[in-house]
């Protein structure tokens, strides 16, 4: 909590002193109010980074998020970005998650400088913008990340190819992670602390009017203490993924394909996505499958689920949609079972202001 | 023999008078579907602003050159312009393009939107704000005396 707050100091520290400067500050913010309740099997891991979890009394903890921003502008080529998050799954409490310091060395070159969300998979950076995908949350079988944001350095060029819009981001950084909520679950409850540094990544996003092609790749090294206990000291970890989305007129098809490794953990893990939509009027109607899967090897237990999905999105106007949602998870896995089989009803709301 | 002369007589007269109509109709309805980008008169835009670098105003992105241009606004009061502006200009369609700009504001700190469905209210508004821009059919562009057209778009 001690870097958030200074966080936030220097946040008001700025604001406050540019104020004799006309410093502009613009406030946006989304939601997402979500309730589900498990109508077949126990319990229900909705959001892995998390842990939230969905048993068979009607909750509205594990998937519901409210976001503020703050932009402040500092200057014609230089920005101050704050968002505060505050999830269910997290017992309601407020985490900062990006808090960095923008500067435009050109038009189509930017550096930033701060905390950001860890850009891993597709959707990991706008993993709370409901509104900007047809689920209720992103497919929880690939969205499996226990350290969701990094405190580094971000360099992005924003340009065209042809007709294509390209977008490349290198990042290095680092996050320490006290008390990991994910690790910690699966740890049964026992304290976990998590670090990844020495991170060095890169995204290369290209769209066009049909398509969307994403490529990720990162690179850092862990440390890991259960109950203050080191079990894991600079130990190289890789990820790499890729996603290729298509529209044609109403129809929209989303894929992605992931894979981690932890060579000296003898951990190697795959997953992948793939998700179907068609846009009527104002409805959605969409199909997914999501499956993880980590081989067992010599070092490690096996781990594999997979996840069907039905859901309907309806938007009632340009900033809000509501939605609705059936998943059903198989948990095949010889030793490393997360929650056992289930299916889950939700629906939400999302918003943005 | 007379009625079928007749009658073939009557049906090229119904073709060519068809065909005078579409004629004569065909420049109207093109001027009335053209679409121009526009902004008060007293702004201080100078000259055209470059096809990519619009596109990029309308994205959240930073454009090459600033041009003057304060905000862009989006014209949600006319549906067809609007739809032909995100086929034309931007190369999305509208759900894409929605998608696009709520990620870039709350994923890399862009500035928002604002999109205006009146046309007394775009009109007023890019009156009160000179450096504004807009897009709107040519023939509505040309009955507000108020508005400069910038460019013409498509």
């Amino acid at each position: 909590m001690t870097i958030y707050r200074f966080i936030f100091l220097t946040w008001l520290f700025v604001v406050i002193n540019l104020g004799a400067v006309k410093a502009e500050t613009d406030i946006s913010g989304f939601a997402s109010i979500a309730g589900g309740l498990v109508t077949n099997g126990d319990r229900y891991l909705s959001d892995y980074p998390n842990a939230g979890i969905y048993d068979d009394d009607l909750s509205f903890a594990p998937d519901t998020t409210i976001g503020l921003q703050l932009k402040t502008s500092l200057s014609d080529k230089s920005d101050f970005i704050l968002q505060l998050v505050n999830r269910g799954a997290s017992d309601f409490t407020t985490d900062i998650d990006w808090a960095y310091l923008n500067y435009n060395l050109d038009h189509e070159l930017t550096i930033q400088a701060g905390r950001k969300r860890l850009p891993l998979y597709f959707y990991s950076d706008f993993f709370d913008l409901g509104l900007a995908y047809h689920w209720i949350r992103p497919p929880a079988d690939n969205y499996t990340w226990q350290i969701t944001s990094f405190n580094g350095l971000s360099l992005q060029y924003e340009s065209e190819l042809e007709s294509w819009d390209m977008l490349l981001n290198v990042y290095i950084g680092r996050e320490d992670d006290k008390d990991n909520e994910l690790l910690t679950f699966l740890a049964s409850n026992n304290p976990v602390d998590e670090t990844w540094k020495n991170i060095i990544g890169l995204v290369a996003e290209f769209s066009d009017a049909q398509f969307e092609l994403r490529f990720t790749v990162m690179t850092s090294q862990l440390d890991r203490y259960v109950n203050d206990v080191q079990i894991s000291e600079d130990v190289d970890q890789l990820f790499y993924g890729f996603s290729v989305n298509y529209t044609y007129q109403q129809l929209t098809v989303l894929s992605e394909l992931n894979h981690y490794e932890r060579d000296e953990d003898d951990i190697f893990v795959d997953t992948s996505m793939v998700s179907l939509a068609y846009i009527i009027r104002n409805y959605t109607p969409h199909f997914t499958y999501s499956k993880f899967r980590q081989d067992r090897t010599a070092g490690s237990g096996d781990e594999l689920h997979s996840t069907y999905s039905i859901g309907l999105r309806k938007d009632l106007n340009k900033t809000t949609a509501v939605k609705l949602q059936f998943d059903k998870t198989t948990d095949k896995a010889n030793t490393t079972t997360i929650v056992g089989d289930g299916e889950l009803l939700s629906f939400g709301i999302d918003f943005v202001f | 023999m007379n009625n079928i002369i007749k009658f073939k007589t009557s049906f090229i007269l119904l073709v060519l008078t068809l065909l005078c109509l579409f004629i004569t109709t065909t420049p109207a309805f093109a001027d009335s579907s053209a679409g121009v980008l526009v902004s008060s008169k007293a702004s201080s835009i100078q000259g055209k602003i470059k096809r990519k670098d619009l596109r990029r105003i309308f994205l959240g992105i930073r454009p090459a050159l600033k041009y003057q241009v304060d905000k862009p606004i989006l014209n949600t009061a006319d549906k067809d312009t609007y739809a032909l502006f995100l086929k034309n200009i931007l190369f999305l369609t509208e759900s894409g393009y929605k998608r696009k700009l709520i990620k870039r504001v709350f994923r890399q700190g862009a500035d928002e939107i604002n999109a205006i469905d009146s046309r007394q209210q775009l009109e007023q508004h890019l009156l009160s704000n000179p450096n504004d821009i807009s897009f709107m059919s040519k023939q509505q562009a040309e009955n507000h005396t108020n508005l400069k057209i910038i460019q013409e778009l498509w």
